[in-house]
């Protein structure tokens, strides 16, 4: 931990990283966003989530709000790059259906950073998205406020090669982009994650760098230069065959975290450069193969009266002692 | 007589679908746009004052699409809105009389010439009055027919359907759906979603549902600085929507951006310049434009001019400016949608944006610079080209093999040959670098530079700057010949290797752009008059793919030469020559594509002239002949077989022709070929006349066959003359036809 005399000019009124995401956080809670957790597996962006993914594949309506770590091997620079990261944060918010005023939602979830939208030009420039491993896609575009890129605002079309009905607004931030133009910072290890005040009175801040500089320059060497390569291939097939096992087990939110490991056992191959070109697009397609077939299954187990609501007893059964007795039945029967 | 309007509303469409709409819906020529083609099938094109041709009588004077377009019809598309104003509408339908048949008139009328309960069963399906029947012979048969006039129906009460088939006429690349899918109906698809309509004739609100939508009379302002606003009449909807920020006229626009320009470049004493054609996005990113200046530290001019324009241009849409000597200032100027008075705060924002780019850029700069072109090369060896046709260092071999080849067509050029050689070596180099691996729509550009800072000469630099020219099939082709050498060697490279490795571009996909590569090729073929032939220049990269051990399918020179003809067909009939021309010329045996181009283009000029026709009817009338050879082992001609004077004659005039004819072909000198070739005419007449070219002797019947395909060998040079029509026989001609 350093004082507030090195590093950074964000001044005091200025809100720190933590302060952003808490905002966003109250922000879109109360927009009726269930703010859920990152999730436990190495993903390369939000969208991977399974609070995005899977949830947003079915009709139900759903709204969910989160920081996601993102994990991308190759864009690490051994934290010497002012602007590029290995490991980053994005705070993801997806809302299904997509609601008629959501871009005047987002603009507001700026004013709540305290951007004075009168004061900027904010702008949505056309960006379409594409997502080869999970077979997905979607129209839209990326926000830029004085010409500065800060957000991905993204209309899914398609999951898992499954059309979307209804349709989802994914709103991807890019927590250190937007805080660097929050805290006229231009170099992100100098962004101020925490302030605070000592004993003695004078102002304390912990920089991004402080946090993440040390890890930036190792997950970089690790990621290309000393990861195991065959013991990633090896991984790679493993989590396949995992994810296979699951998906015959009809357990498609396991089966997705294999799928996971293994898109993350890819990129790491990736940032290695071991991966020829053949190769790169057959793994490609062996992700996207079992991302459908997740997405697949997760739509059948999930479909309205389906297994999963019969599991949770939301399904009345036919002799009106409820689908959970039902179930719970033939858990047992399965036992015995 | 009143003004139609509508206004859809979108989140921000993207700008190359707002030219796309402004396009279709103003449309060109004779069949005009989709507003022209609905309200002329909706019958409310024609001018109420012009509407005097009575009630059942003709059409009311119809403006043209033309017309319509130029005085009537206003189409104004800005990133958030697409408005159609179409003025002078006719408060109802203009008058229309349909003409319907009926039954048989021995069905329709019973024999006593009355009507039956068919006859008045049709006029009564039709609401006309029995009386108007009357009889028509339609192909030898009687029928009953009646006129009917057309309902006219009030303006107001067909706009909705109009207007929802204009909305859902707007085609676009990339449909989208949105939000849920509106009860009853399918998913609205368009290119962002649709948010509100407007719709009003006049004073007169138009209001109907629309996918979940209703059209009413609430427009929206600018997205930040604007305000909903009602508009009361459709006249003063530019107005309206002025009042809240938005110039809604793209025209408005771009002359509000351009001036801006200027005087921002006059401002900081320069001049703004924009060779990525920035403002034809700029104009459709922003609906309330200003301009302003923004600058950069001035250190980052050591930067080469190209890195600094693409990272200004590329991506952030910022317009570079430059001195009166063509220097570039480290200013920038950008257009804002803010309200211009918070400029301060926006540029400041922008600056730091191209810092950082321009850092980045600096950064791979010196890195690229410090690791020199050689170096860069030498990586070359781990990067894939393809997965079937080897690394980048193999393609560097085979581009020193193929332009030392290139060269050595060209003539005998010892100096030419060593910089091709250097220019080949290096060209992929950088490939290797950061600068093109964050630019890469710099790559050869780059690679030019830094074969420049390694000390190169000049000519090897503009070679490797100039490898991946024409970019388009318009833009231009390399100025030198080392580069146009260069440029060649790279695009055939990458047809044969497509071909070999089984990615030939099929239907609309070309992934790898080899249409374009081909054209490249035509064109540059063309402009430096390279007459090496196209299948030996495609042999001649194969060949360079088998030393290396790539295996490829049977027959690919043949198949990929015939894509590289298609192209030289396209150029040919863009210029507008007509199409048999260009298929005689293509049909030629000359192996170049300079030698089939001039063909074309001569034919085109001298059909009708005597020579030319005497050409093709001595070409068609030996050919139709020499045919029935095919298949028979080919003849030397001998003379000793000769007994007719006729068959020693042409054996004459062909010796005699056959110099001058190749002389003049050479030379490209078609007219001059053609009148050598036409002095045939005369002695191929007489024999036709003398000679019964089927003897039943097989000796003598295959010395003259082989003797008429001596003269189609020869004509073949110039073509394939059986595309064409036979020219109209003169009246020699006809005697010796009947003989034949």
């Amino acid at each position: 931990m350093t004082t507030g005399a090195r590093g950074s000019d964000a001044g005091p009124s200025l809100p720190t990283y933590q302060t952003i995401i808490d905002r966003l956080q109250a922000y879109w809670e109360s927009q009726g966003c269930v703010v859920v957790q990152p999730y436990h597996t190495e993903v390369g962006a939000g969208t991977f989530n399974p609070a995005t993914f899977l949830r947003c594949l079915d009709s139900r309506p759903w709204r969910a709000a989160y920081v996601e770590p993102c994990l991308r091997p190759a864009d690490g620079r051994y934290g010497e790059n002012p602007y590029r990261l290995g490991h980053y944060y994005q705070y993801q918010v997806v809302i299904k259906p997509s609601p008629a005023d959501i871009q005047d939602v987002y603009l507001q979830s700026l004013v709540a950073l305290g951007v004075d939208l009168r004061e900027h030009d904010v702008r949505f420039v056309e960006d379409n998205w594409e997502g080869p491993t999970l077979g997905a896609w979607g129209l839209g575009w990326e926000v830029w406020i004085d010409g500065m890129e800060i957000t991905q605002f993204t209309y899914f079309q398609q999951l898992g090669g499954f059309d979307l009905d209804p349709i989802t607004i994914e709103i991807t931030y890019g927590l250190e982009r937007l805080a660097m133009y929050l805290q006229g910072v231009d170099d992100i290890f100098d962004l101020v994650w925490a302030r605070w005040a000592d004993e003695s009175g004078e102002q304390r801040t912990v920089t991004y760098g402080d946090v993440y500089k040390e890890n930036e320059y190792e997950f970089s060497r690790y990621g290309f230069e000393v990861a195991d390569t065959a013991m990633l291939y090896r991984h790679f097939g493993e989590h396949e065959a995992e994810a296979e096992r699951c998906l015959a087990a009809r357990l498609p939110v396991p089966a997705y975290d294999y799928v996971l490991k293994c898109s993350h056992a890819f990129n790491l191959l990736d940032a290695r450069g071991v991966i020829s070109v053949t190769d790169r697009t057959a793994h490609i397609g062996r992700v996207r193969n079992l991302a459908r077939k997740v997405a697949e299954l997760y739509l059948d187990v999930n479909a309205p009266g389906g297994e999963a609501e019969q599991r949770r007893g939301l399904v009345a059964g036919a002799d009106g002692a409820g689908a959970a007795a039902a179930a719970a039945a033939g858990g047992d029967e399965a036992k015995s | 007589m009143t003004t139609f309007l509508l206004e859809i509303g979108c989140e921000e469409l993207p700008a190359a679908v707002c030219r796309s709409i402004l396009t279709q819906l103003v449309g060109r020529g004779e069949r005009g746009g989709l507003v022209y083609r609905l309200f002329n099938e909706y019958r409310l094109l024609a001018e109420e004052d012009a509407k005097t041709g009575g009630e059942a009588g003709a059409a009311a004077a119809q403006p043209s699409a033309a017309a319509f377009a130029e005085t009537r019809l206003s189409v104004l598309v800005s990133p958030r809105r697409v408005a159609v104003l179409v003025t002078g509408v006719p408060d109802e339908q203009t008058p229309l009389t349909q003409a319907f048949r009926g039954p048989r008139a021995d069905v329709a009328y019973g024999a006593d010439g009355v009507l039956t309960k068919a006859g008045l069963g049709f006029a009564r399906s039709r609401g006309a009055d029995a009386a108007l029947l009357r009889r028509e012979l339609v192909d030898s048969t009687e029928f009953v027919v009646v006129e009917v006039a057309a309902e006219r129906r009030a303006a107001a009460d067909v706009v909705p359907e109009l207007a929802r088939r204009l909305i859902c006429g707007i085609q676009v690349t990339r449909g989208m759906r949105w939000g849920a899918r509106p009860a009853d109906e399918d998913y609205l698809r368009f290119s962002r979603p649709v948010r509100w309509l407007v719709c009003k004739l006049g004073q007169r609100t138009i209001e109907f549902p629309f996918f979940g939508l209703g059209a009413g009379e609430v427009s929206q302002g600018h997205r930040v600085l604007g305000a909903p606003i009602i508009i009361d009449e459709a006249d003063h909807y530019v107005r309206h929507v002025l009042e809240q920020k938005v110039v809604v006229s793209q025209d408005e626009r771009r002359a509000r951006i351009v001036a801006g320009l200027d005087e921002c470049a006059a401002r900081v004493g320069g001049e703004w310049f924009d060779p990525g054609d920035v403002l034809a996005e700029a104009l459709y990113l922003v609906e309330w434009p200003s301009v302003h200046v923004g600058s950069f530290d001035a250190r980052h001019l050591r930067l080469p001019d190209e890195v600094l324009v693409t990272a200004m241009q590329s991506h952030q849409r910022y317009f570079p400016v430059r001195d009166r000597d063509g220097k570039l200032l480290a200013a920038f100027l950008y257009v804002s949608n803010a309200d211009p008075a918070a400029a301060p705060l926006v540029t400041r924002g922008n600056e730091r944006v191209l810092e950082g780019r321009l850092d980045d850029a600096e950064f791979s700069y010196e890195r690229d610079l410090a690791e020199g072109l050689t170096a860069m090369a030498a990586k070359l060896q781990h990067v894939v080209f393809h997965e079937r046709l080897g690394s980048l260092a193999d393609k560097s071999r085979r581009l020193e093999r193929l332009v030392a080849w290139l060269a050595g067509q060209a003539g005998e050029n010892n100096e030419l040959e060593q910089v091709v050689a250097t220019a080949a070596g290096l060209a992929k180099a950088d490939l290797a670098s950061q600068l093109v691996q964050e630019f890469p729509t710099l790559q050869g550009r780059v690679g030019g530079l830094y074969a420049q800072a390694a000390g190169q000469p000049a000519e090897v630099a503009q070679a490797i700057a100039e490898q991946y020219l024409p970019v388009s099939a318009t833009a231009p082709v390399p100025a030198g010949l080392a580069g146009a050498l260069l440029a060649v060697a790279d695009k055939t490279d990458n047809i044969v290797g497509a071909w070999a490795a089984d990615e030939k571009p099929s239907g609309s996909r070309d992934p790898y752009g080899l249409r374009r590569a081909a054209m490249g090729i035509v064109r540059i073929a063309l402009e430096f008059a390279l007459r090496c032939g196209v299948e030996d220049l495609l042999s001649a990269a194969l060949v360079a793919y088998d030393d290396q051990g790539v295996a490829h399918a049977e027959g690919i020179v043949a198949e990929a030469a015939a894509f590289v003809w298609e192209r030289l067909q396209v150029l040919l009939l863009d210029e507008g020559l007509p199409f048999p021309m260009v298929e005689a010329a293509l049909g030629s045996s000359a192996a170049d594509i300079p030698a089939r181009a001039a063909r074309a283009r001569s034919f085109a000029v001298l059909e009708g002239r005597d020579f030319f026709d005497d050409v093709v009817t001595t070409y068609s009338r030996c050919a139709s002949l020499a045919e029935k050879a095919s298949g028979e082992a080919p003849v030397a001609v001998d003379e000793a077989l000769f007994s007719e004077p006729a068959e020693g004659e042409l054996h004459k005039a062909l010796a005699v022709a056959a110099g001058p004819v190749d002389d003049a072909l050479a030379h490209l000198e078609i007219s001059s070929a053609l009148v050598a070739a036409a002095k045939l005419r005369p002695a191929v007449d007489r024999y036709f006349d003398d000679v019964l070219v089927m003897d039943p002797d097989p000796a003598v019947r295959a010395n003259r066959l082989a003797q008429l395909g001596a003269v189609v060998g020869l004509l073949r040079r110039f073509g394939d003359f059986g595309r064409l029509p036979v020219p109209a026989l003169k009246a020699n001609d006809a005697t010796a036809g009947a003989t034949t």
